[in-house]
């Protein structure tokens, strides 16, 4: 019997760089979604299809048609599926037929139109927003018809703490749907934005959780190093949170000159052992009784540590050449990927001569939320804000 | 003299002769209305590395406590009852201030079906302080100016 990798790979595709969209039958779909291996990373619509990005040894992507505005669940077999479930049916209109879990995401009637991206839908009367949705600014429907370059600065500001990987998905997704490659400069200043951005994840993170432990000399030293390190990269790329610094075919401008000095100064006076040992001082009692948080410490501690060591060197491998090119008018989809302070972010991207037909932004809030949810219930309510500043995301990347 | 009348004294005289002028106290109710966090994070280093307490910036979270209603974002058709609810609650007098340019005029969601466009489209605004995002020394400088002028 034909493993159900190799009947899936058996179907038919289009490519989808660096994979490749597999289009299933119904039958085909339902034993993809049955097989425990293939776990969904995102699902999302697109042009009367349902796609999902399954993780393999490498993401795997694959799509089935939508048949009268239904399709096949995965919740049922992966419960981290049903948040996309409910996003598709208030986005497309389209109902995953079998769905564990039929409530709204993020239409709660309040908006002037019904499945703003696919099919009307049959409103579902208006309701109070329980906890999500409020972030909702309708980013995949700005995003259409317009090209990568103009779509840009909507992909930046899904989520403000990653805008650089964030607009670093996306300018790969759009890179590799158009056939290009940037250049090696643009490619090393994307690493450092992407550094000093981790860096200020890290110092946010640690001290979200220091306010939530009451540690306010720990929490007053992380804003102080967060300043800095906004301030320097307000110097080098001409904003402090670098939005808007990258764009589809490269960097919207080199590093400016007195960038580079900034940074070595930054990464000069960041504090290395101090900051640690004030956190385990601080912390410690409280970390001592929940390992997720402990970890997420331990973590928060090495990103910063890590990313302020990778300053100097990341300027040092900086060479001299074009900053950008121009991207060709292209038709064709692709996935682009980067590691934001939160974990992987993944932009998918179908274009049509150049202009954007098709598009999703999965943000890894998808992911953490629901285990940051469950470890909350699980918590002591005396230990529920830590754990929430510890593994909490904000909500923004995922409701797009 | 007693510790009564000092109070008193200090009471009456707000800023007695030769001291340094206190900043007016402003008390602020933050809601966020959709926004990217970007403003968010921006606010956050305001609270703690600008010392905005100095300047008598103070964030208070119930609408009881606030002298103005601080919005970000560009308040999404999901959060528009929930910021009603709080201009609501506030009692007199109270102003409104616009925090980067989402809830500006709705920033680069303007005309987005998810969105109602900005601040003003639900409350009335007394200040509006573009950037996206504003950085903090120019929340800062608006807001200082805006708690003398209250
Ligand atoms: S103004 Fe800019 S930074 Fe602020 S919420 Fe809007 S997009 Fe984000």
């Amino acid at each position: 019997m034909m493993t159900i990798l190799a009947r899936l790979r058996a179907a038919p595709f289009i490519a989808c760089p660096p994979t490749a969209r597999y289009h299933l039958d119904p039958v085909l779909w339902r034993d993809v979604a049955a097989a425990a291996e293939l776990v969904p990373l995102a699902l999302w619509a697109d042009g009367g299809n349902v796609v999902a990005l399954l993780r393999g040894a490498a993401p795997i992507l694959c799509s089935v048609a939508v048949e009268q505005g239904f399709y096949p669940a995965l919740s049922p077999f992966h419960p981290t599926a049903a948040p996309f479930e409910r996003m598709v049916r208030d986005l497309w209109g389209y109902v995953a037929v079998g769905g564990t879990d039929p409530r709204p995401l993020l239409d709660f009637g309040h908006w002037p139109v019904t499945a703003p991206l696919g099919r009307p839908a049959a409103p579902f009367g208006t309701q109070e927003p329980p906890d999500s949705g409020r972030a909702h600014r309708g980013i995949l429907a700005l995003l259409r018809g317009k090209s990568p370059r103009a779509a840009a600065r909507f992909a930046a500001r899904a989520a403000g703490e990653a805008t650089v990987a964030q607009a670093i998905a996306f300018a790969r997704a759009a890179e590799a749907a158009s056939g290009g490659i940037i250049p090696s400069r643009a490619e090393g200043l994307r690493d450092l934005m992407a550094g000093l951005e981790h860096l200020a994840g890290g110092l946010a993170r640690l001290a979200a959780i220091a306010t939530a432990a009451e540690a306010g000399l720990l929490a007053a030293a992380c804003a102080r190093h967060r300043e800095a390190v906004a301030r320097a990269a307000g110097v080098a790329f001409g904003h402090r949170l670098m939005m808007d610094a990258v764009v589809p075919g490269g960097v919207a401008a080199d590093i400016e000159v007195p960038g580079p000095d900034a940074l070595i100064r930054l990464a000069r006076d960041l504090p290395r052992r101090d900051l640690a040992d004030l956190a385990y001082a601080s912390l410690a009692t409280r970390l001592a009784a929940l390992p997720d948080v402990a970890a997420a410490c331990d973590a928060a501690l090495s990103e910063i540590l890590t990313q302020a060591e990778m300053i100097v060197p990341r300027l040092d491998v900086l060479m001299p050449g074009p900053t950008q090119f121009a991207l060709d008018p292209a038709t064709g989809e692709a996935l682009g990927t980067a590691e934001g302070p939160d974990g992987a972010i993944r932009h998918w991207l179908r274009l049509e001569d150049g202009q954007i037909a098709g598009a999703f932004l999965c943000d890894p809030g998808w992911l953490r939320r629901p285990a940051a949810e469950a470890a909350m219930a699980r918590a002591a309510p005396a230990d529920r804000a830590l754990i929430a500043a510890a593994l909490g995301t904000a909500a923004a990347g995922m409701e797009l | 003299m007693s510790a009564l009348w000092r109070t008193l004294w200090r009471n009456l005289l707000r800023s007695p002769p030769n001291a340094p002028a206190q900043p007016r106290r402003l008390a602020l109710l933050h809601r966020d209305c959709g926004s990217c966090n970007g403003c968010e994070i921006e606010l956050r280093l305001l609270a703690a590395a600008y010392d905005a307490a100095a300047h008598g910036l103070v964030f208070v979270a119930s609408p009881q406590h606030a002298d103005a209603l601080l919005v970000t974002g560009p308040v999404s058709r999901n959060t528009e009852a929930a910021l009603g609810a709080a201009w609501d609650a506030m009692p007199d007098p109270r102003r409104v201030v616009a925090l980067g340019d989402c809830a500006v005029d709705g920033g680069v969601f303007k005309g987005s079906y998810a969105v109602s466009g900005g601040a003003g489209s639900v409350v009335p605004v007394d200040l509006a302080i573009r950037g996206c995002p504003p950085t903090p020394a120019q929340m800062l400088e608006a807001l200082s100016v805006f708690a003398k002028s209250g």
